[in-house]
């Protein structure tokens, strides 16, 4: 009844828990591949969705932070429209860092032993372990990066879960087991409430993705059709922009009333006015 | 159709129970209101009811409080939390500790129509309530 | 959109308030700068060189008073020889004449001796005239000169009429003037030499009274400056260390000149004053932050508690929607009535919260303890039912009103109770009491709780800047000490007393100010 969503360092072990979990319980898999279905649904290359959930915004690689953060939004929204389905396990989409505070979803995060990852890493690629090591904190210290620019959280902190496995210890068919019993908890079982909070979720990103289409520095809050859009705009733009965002947010199903706050944007402002 | 679903309906805010006894009994429901916890508690210690509806934050007992000895006393009667308050850790150990439904406030009569009608269909009586759509 | 404008002005307002408190501040920093730098300079420096300048002109003194002594004395050890060479050449030549009259030897002699004597007694006329006085000295001249005359007419007989010598009469008679001039001129140089003797010792002893006094006054002198300086210093640091003491304690007034000079220290009084106006910006600001925290905290519970009012609100209006055929008038006018207070009772809730948040210029005004900790508790009502906690108010009657800044004393008693809330077990009690204090003219007001109590190791810091107990993300440990602060603007304190295991008493001790001009300006 559940959803499950599932956080790793490590992409294959979440893949093998994720899928493996939902093969218990019979749940709905929403892994990477989903990445194929919203690249056509947007227009967009597939690729640099994948490269958007991994990679901060760089210019020199054409992902200009305008584009990143529309693909993080795309992502979001279609991710969170299939988790309302509920009974679904959701893993490599960054699920963790945008479903928040909906009782009925089960966070887990797999730890597992980094002498060992980069071991593995090593073998496979016939590198030496030095360099395997080093790899692996490079990307480390990347992701956390990431996490930050992207949702302002850090992903490696066990109080954003409820689960925390630890691979070293427990095998992947274990930790699978684990998790699909653990959703069994009555704590987990989805309310009016839970819904509610996902579903007002889901119409933020849906606002927010709309926006960011032609937008940037969006901020989408809602609850029950009502929304509220933060942005910033420059005094004598704030009308214009007001309208336009009243125009096309109002567009989007589901939104009965937008409301838009604008914060004087101070730094374009002085950057306008030295001109 | 059966029998009529006997409900109580605690909250210590009076119009609650002033808008929502009427609205319950539209759809076919007896209701009884309460504003005291030690009040519902003495009369749901009398009277088994199909569904209690309970406000989480009061000042005498807390809805905790009353579902535990809802349960305890009636384990098949549904209880259904109503929060201002709303907020995960509190959800889920209203669900933990067998709340049927949570329900964050404000709500529309609707919400609540249709969560008891959500019951009423889990304990074997379902109503007929299909809600009106947005006013 | 009329309110809108309205809550902007309001803003503006706010922000020309406090625009305006900086630059009254600025501008006591400033009068007192000038008030410091407007007396006359006298600096530590320009004491010592003075001090020094003095005892160099004394030694000059005492030096010059001590040669002229020194030249003194050897003019008259030298004038002691003169007066002793002559006495002995009188009283040779006296002998020499009582050798003649006894023996008949010739009086060559006598007169070689006395000539001499004269000749001595001319030479140093000046200094006898200045010993004995012109008209001794003349007398003295004249008796010289007369005794020689004697000799000579004695010396003139004997080789031109030798027989007169034999005339006893006359001889005898002669003899006699002779004696009388001779005995009288011994007398006075005898006299003269002691008068002279005397002399010497006086200058010998005021060369050593020169000595001894001069010794006597560089030591009093020497003794009162040091005095002096150590206490000007002495008093100065204590002073200081005194305004160290009131800033570390918060009160951050100017320093305003306390002497009619001004010196190095005035200098180091200016920094002081420039650092208490970047402290007290600080400050402000830092008060802000708290107070925005402290308001973080209770919009999460003003939000929930709006939820009651608004639910009661949806559900009306919903159902007069549904059933608004089928109600009667009364019933309707009563659902909107309903809809109406529920509405009103949301608009308190929110602007309690927001007449807290709102930043406002100081403004001292007169308190009623009583509405000041209802209106607070209040504010903390729905913070505190979630913890399921009780608070108890008891306000002694009849205290006496107090003066401050009632934002910023809400701030603190906040700050106290939200902590005791958070120190209580759930179902647990927090009292908060008001009462007159010990001290007389003040009133304290006592915010207790029964939790476990502060361990005593820690009760000495808990005033201090970012120390916490709560845990990491929760507290910014910046709350006592923030509230310290204000209080001690206020010119009180707080305590705090705790008992391991069964719970804690913060006592805050504020003075009742009959004048609201008592209060300094914050």
């Amino acid at each position: 009844m559940s959803i499950i969503i599932i956080s790793a360092d490590d992409r294959a072990a979440e893949g093998q828990i994720g899928g493996r979990t939902a093969e218990i319980l019979g749940y709905g898999r929403l892994g990477p591949e989903l990445l194929q279905e919203i690249a056509a649904k947007y227009g967009v290359e597939e690729g640099k969705l994948a490269e958007a959930l991994e990679r901060e915004p760089s210019l020199l690689r054409g992902m200009p932070p305008k584009k990143w953060y529309y693909y993080l939004s795309c992502i979001e929204a279609e991710v969170l429209e299939r988790l309302a389905a509920d009974k679904m396990v959701c893993w490599s989409l960054a699920a963790h860092l945008y479903v928040l505070g909906i009782s009925h979803a089960l966070r887990v995060r797999i730890i597992s032993d980094i002498e060992q990852r980069a071991a593995a890493l090593a073998e496979e690629n016939g590198i030496s372990l030095q360099r395997a090591q080093k790899i692996l904190a490079k990307q480390q210290r990347q992701r956390v990066q990431w996490c930050q620019t992207a949702y302002g959280q850090d992903e490696t902190d066990p109080a954003l879960y409820d689960l925390v496995i630890n691979l070293g210890q427990i095998d992947p068919d274990e930790a699978a087991a684990t998790i699909a019993k653990a959703v069994g908890y009555r704590k987990f079982e989805p309310m009016t409430y839970s819904r509610k909070c996902l579903a007002n979720l889901l119409l933020a990103a849906k606002v927010k993705t709309r926006l960011l289409e032609t937008m940037s520095d969006i901020h989408v809050q809602s609850r029950d059709g009502r929304v509220v859009v933060t942005t910033k705009a420059l005094k004598r733009d704030k009308q214009k922009k007001t309208l336009a965002i009243k125009e096309l947010a109002g567009s989007v199903e589901g939104v009965d009333f937008v409301e838009v706050h604008i914060n004087n944007d101070i730094f374009s402002e002085a950057a306008q006015s030295l001109r | 159709m059966s029998e009529r679903l006997d409900i109580l309906l605690l909250d210590d805010e009076p119009i609650v129970g002033k808008r929502l006894k009427p609205a319950l009994e539209k759809i076919g429901c007896r209701v009884e209101v309460f504003e005291n916890p030690v009040e519902a508690m003495a009369r749901l210690e009398k009277k088994k009811f199909d569904i209690v509806v309970t406000d989480i934050r009061m000042d005498e007992m807390d809805g905790l409080q009353v579902l535990e000895r809802v349960l305890d006393k009636w384990p098949e009667t549904k209880v259904i939390m109503i929060t201002g308050y709303a907020m995960m850790a509190l959800a889920r150990e209203s669900m933990e500790k067998g709340a049927f439904d949570f329900i964050a406030k404000p709500f529309r009569p609707d919400d609540l129509r249709r969560v008891i009608a959500k019951a009423a269909k889990a304990l074997g009586s379902p109503i007929d309530f299909t809600p009106a759509g947005r006013a | 959109m009329t309110e809108f404008n309205q809550s902007a002005g309001d803003q503006d307002q706010d922000e020309d308030a406090r625009i305006r408190k900086v630059y009254d501040h600025m501008e006591i920093v400033e009068k007192s700068r000038q008030a410091l730098l407007a007396r006359r300079r006298f600096s530590v420096r320009h004491q010592i060189y003075i001090a020094y300048a003095l005892v160099f002109l004394f030694a000059v003194g005492v030096a010059t008073a001590l040669i002229t002594n020194i030249y003194q004395i050897k003019n008259r050890l030298q004038f002691l020889e003169f007066v002793n060479d002559f006495a002995s050449e009188i009283q040779q030549a006296r002998r020499y004449e009582k050798n003649f009259f006894l023996y008949g030897t010739n009086l060559d002699d006598a007169l070689e001796n006395i000539h001499l004597a004269k000749t001595i007694f001319i030479y140093n006329a000046d200094q006898f005239a200045a010993i004995l006085g012109q008209k001794q000295q003349q007398a003295f001249l004249a008796r010289i000169s007369a005794y020689e005359q004697l000799l000579d007419m004695l010396k003139e007989i004997q080789r031109r009429d030798p027989a007169r010598l034999e005339d006893n009469e006359f001889l005898s008679q002669i003899e006699e003037d002779l004696r009388k001039h001779g005995k009288a001129m011994i007398d006075s140089a005898q006299r003269l030499i002691k008068k002279e003797k005397a002399n010497l010792s006086r200058t010998l002893d005021r060369s050593r009274d020169i000595h001894i006094i001069s010794l006597v006054v560089l030591l009093i002198f020497l003794a009162v400056h040091v005095y002096l300086l150590v206490a000007r210093i002495y008093s100065t640091l204590k002073r200081f260390s005194g305004y160290a003491q009131r800033i570390a304690a918060g009160d951050i007034t100017p320093i305003a000149p306390k002497r009619r000079f001004r010196d190095e220290f005035t200098e180091l009084a200016i920094a002081i004053n420039e650092m208490i106006k970047e402290m007290d910006a600080r400050e402000a600001a830092l008060i802000q932050t708290h107070k925005m925290r402290a308001v973080g905290t209770l919009t999460a519970g003003v939000a929930h508690e709006l939820n009651n009012p608004l639910n009661n609100i949806m559900l009306t209006i919903h159902m007069l929607i549904e059933d608004y055929h089928e109600l009667s008038d009364q019933e309707r006018l009563d659902m909107m009535n309903d809809v109406a207070n529920e509405t009103g009772r949301a608009k308190n809730i929110i602007a309690n919260l927001l007449d807290f948040a709102r930043e406002s210029a100081a403004t001292i005004e007169t308190l009623d303890l009583r509405k000041l900790l209802e209106d607070t508790i209040a504010l903390a009502r729905n913070q505190v039912s979630l913890s399921g906690i009780m608070i108890e108010l008891q306000v002694t009657d009849n205290l006496p009103p107090i003066h401050g800044d009632r934002q910023k004393l809400q701030q603190v008693f906040l700050n106290l109770i939200l902590n005791a809330v958070d120190a209580s077990e759930k179902g647990g009690k927090v009292q908060v009491i008001a009462l007159p204090a010990e001290k007389p003219n003040h009133v304290a007001i006592k915010v207790i709780d029964y939790g476990s109590g502060i361990p005593k190791h820690i009760l000495s810091s808990i005033f201090d800047p970012f120390f916490t107990t709560k845990p990491k993300g929760k507290g910014t440990g910046l709350g006592l000490s923030v509230s310290q602060g204000i209080i001690a603007k206020h010119g009180g304190e707080i305590k705090v007393s705790s008992e391991e295991g069964s719970g804690s008493t913060f006592t805050v001790i504020l003075p009742v100010t009959t004048f609201p001009k008592d209060v300094p300006l914050i």
